[in-house]
């Protein structure tokens, strides 16, 4: 396929299909489950070739979790996940290991993420090693191409995590997770650790690596800013559930679910003149006893007596394909 | 104490603040002056290391000493100096004139207490009440702040609340006694946006009714366009900017702060091919640059600025920098 042209392969790269992640709770003297936080309640995506999906919502609403479970970081509780057509959900580590080489993962804290104790050169080099790619010689020289990619200098090989900024960590993470030439990056909030003039460097850098090299990525972030400079689709995920999925700019023009547009006006903004802001009231629910009906319910300003009582699903609009809400105000009920 | 309006709440002049480390002395905070009036919200932006949080923490002596001191400068509440303040005298005022709010909830409260028992300590402590009297001044207090169903949550463990509860519960404990200036660190960064949208409001409702001064620290520069009537811009230790918010920000005049505006992702329909940024990094403190700190990483730089430091043009609105836009 060719890069740069998002719609040359018209079949999904990562299709995943009624997901579901549920945690154990466990409790009393025997430590017997006595509940599930259901982390992940039924998550149904697809993601094209060279397409950035972007996943947003608020600490525990599942986005991480998500994206863990589709790179099988994490055992799905049951759903699928397809890559490239084939089912990855029940293979074996084994099995698993040449779609490893596909899909890789660029994590939050760039100071936790890598061994304080290799050097940049020996980090960026271990997927290479694990999955005996090319001569030693070779391994060295991708390295270097590499770190030349993510725009590090070549000096920085030979230097230990610590002697750099959390900026410059971040580059070595995500060349760390280009070295096998990836189809698929899950990243899970690369940027949200780092200062406003660095954050801006580091995106520039993955919306160049989207460009260039054609990579599909699954953005996670809690900042809906950050989230739209870099994605085709974002998707708005509230308790388990992924309420809302649009083109990024239709997103951000007109939001169809109430918890989008609340969560779109909280973004304090530098000018924000003439804005109105929804404040919603009350705390997330729990998602070991989320709430009946639509999870968002209990602070909707415009809940209905429907929402109480019947979860809406997940599907378009009438008249707009392009997009999909679950929102009874949108007539999306079962 | 007097409650004069004409008068500005605390005046900070050449505050310069160090930490010995290691490698050597790092001047953390490097002659800052500037005035807080009353009633009045006045944000600290800046990067991390740009010295905000210590300049917050010094506002009430809590700079860790040693490795760090006030290296000179005076910082006058209500005409006081606090600068040599004797341990003593400085407790009382912490908590009653001054008070602060932290980043992190979860840490500034005492996990082994009920939310009660730590909310009437600070009552008791400063405003000569009994456990019993200082009971239902606590609930009220959380009422104010947002909670629902305050006499019960008195009994609550810290851990029982979320984030937003238990910054809810500092912001009460820090008014509790009525200051004249609250300092808040960070106040909403540990908070999603929806909750930190909640607490802003209320923070605002609040400080009009206490009519007190508030000094807020962050690097979310959003924060500050909705909350703060004026604002500081920090680099390296000193402040590049200031001015009232609205100004400051549609006409920065400082290339930093220019730059720190237009690399913020903004919410708009339209993507933009390239995010502008400000090239190179923040210099070591430790070693540097000898005229105006910024002058590596900006655009506008000429010799003159490599060689000679600008200062701040004024205290209520200037600018430090030769050249400015």
């Amino acid at each position: 396929m060719a890069p740069g042209d998002p719609f040359a392969a018209a079949a999904p790269l990562v299709e995943v299909t009624d997901l579901r992640k549920y945690f154990p709770v466990r409790g009393g003297l025997f430590r017997r489950v006595v509940g599930q936080v259901k982390a992940v309640d039924g998550v149904t995506l697809a993601l094209r070739a060279g397409q950035t999906l972007g996943l947003v919502g608020e600490s525990g609403c599942g986005k991480s979790t998500l994206g863990r479970t589709i790179l099988r970081l994490q055992e799905p509780t049951s759903g699928s996940i397809r890559f490239d057509g084939v089912d990855l959900t029940h293979l074996t580590r084994r099995q698993l290991l040449p779609w490893r080489r596909q899909m890789q993962a660029v994590f939050q804290d760039p100071y936790g993420s890598l061994s304080p104790r290799r050097t940049v050169a020996q980090t960026v080099r271990e997927p290479l090693d694990v999955h005996r790619v090319g001569t030693a010689a070779e391994r060295s020289a991708r390295v270097a191409e590499l770190l030349d990619v993510v725009g590090l200098s070549p000096l920085a090989a030979n230097r230990y995590p610590h002697e750099f900024s959390g900026g410059q960590r971040q580059r070595v993470g995500i060349a760390r997770a280009l070295a096998l030439n990836p189809q698929f990056i899950v990243a899970d909030e690369p940027v949200s650790a780092l200062d406003v003039s660095v954050q801006s460097q580091v995106l520039n850098l993955i919306a160049r690596l989207q460009r260039e090299l054609g990579i599909a990525f699954l953005f996670i972030s809690h900042d809906l800013a950050v989230i739209q400079h870099v994605s085709d689709q974002i998707g708005v995920m509230y308790l388990g559930k992924v309420v809302e999925l649009a083109p990024a700019a239709l997103l951000f023009r007109k939001p169809l679910h109430p918890y989008t547009e609340a969560l779109l006006s909280a973004v304090p903004q530098v000018d924000h003149q003439g804005r109105k802001q929804i404040v919603l009231s009350g705390d997330v629910g729990s998602p070991r006893n989320p709430p009946a009906g639509c999870p968002f319910h209990t602070r909707c300003p415009k809940v209905m007596d429907i929402c109480r009582s019947t979860p809406p699903v997940l599907k378009s609009p009438a008249g707009d394909p392009s997009r999909t809400v679950a929102c009874h105000l949108e007539g999306t009920g079962p | 104490m007097t409650k004069d309006l004409s008068q500005p709440v605390l005046k900070v002049r050449d505050l310069t603040v160090e930490f010995a480390t290691e490698d050597g002395v790092i001047r953390a905070v490097d002659s800052v002056s500037f005035d807080v009036q009353p009633n009045e919200t006045l944000g600290l932006v800046g990067e991390s290391g740009c010295g905000k949080t210590v300049t917050g923490l010094a506002m009430l002596r809590l700079i860790p000493m040693p490795p760090g001191r006030i290296a000179s400068g005076s910082i006058e509440l209500d005409g006081r100096d606090l600068v040599p303040l004797p341990d003593r005298d400085l407790e009382d005022l912490r908590g009653r004139a001054l008070s602060m709010i932290f980043q992190e909830p979860m840490t500034a409260l005492n996990p082994v207490f009920t939310i009660g028992n730590q909310m009437t300590d600070v009552l008791c402590r400063h405003r000569d009440l009994t456990r019993r009297q200082a009971r239902p001044v606590a609930a009220e207090l959380l009422a104010k702040v947002g909670i629902p169903e305050p006499a019960n949550r008195l009994d609550d463990y810290p851990h029982q609340l979320s984030g937003g509860m238990r910054q809810r519960v500092m912001i009460a404990m820090a008014l509790s006694c009525n200051p004249r200036l609250l300092i808040a660190d960070e106040p909403t960064t540990a908070l999603d946006v929806t909750t930190q949208a909640q607490v802003l409001e209320q923070f605002r409702a609040l400080q009009a009714e206490f009519r007190m001064a508030v000094i807020l620290v962050t690097h979310d520069l959003g924060v500050v366009a909705e909350t703060c009537q004026r604002a500081l811009v920090m680099y390296c230790g000193s402040i590049v900017e200031s001015g009232a918010t609205a100004e400051l920000f549609s006409r920065p005049r400082h290339p930093y702060t220019a730059g720190l505006l237009a690399s913020i992702p903004r919410l708009r329909s339209e993507r933009l091919p390239e995010l502008p940024v400000i090239p190179g990094r923040v210099p070591d403190l430790l070693n540097l640059p000898a005229g105006c700190r910024f002058a590596d990483r900006c655009p506008r730089v000429q010799e003159r600025c490599r060689a000679e430091r600008p200062v701040l043009t004024g205290r209520d609105s200037g600018v430090a920098c030769h050249y400015p836009l």
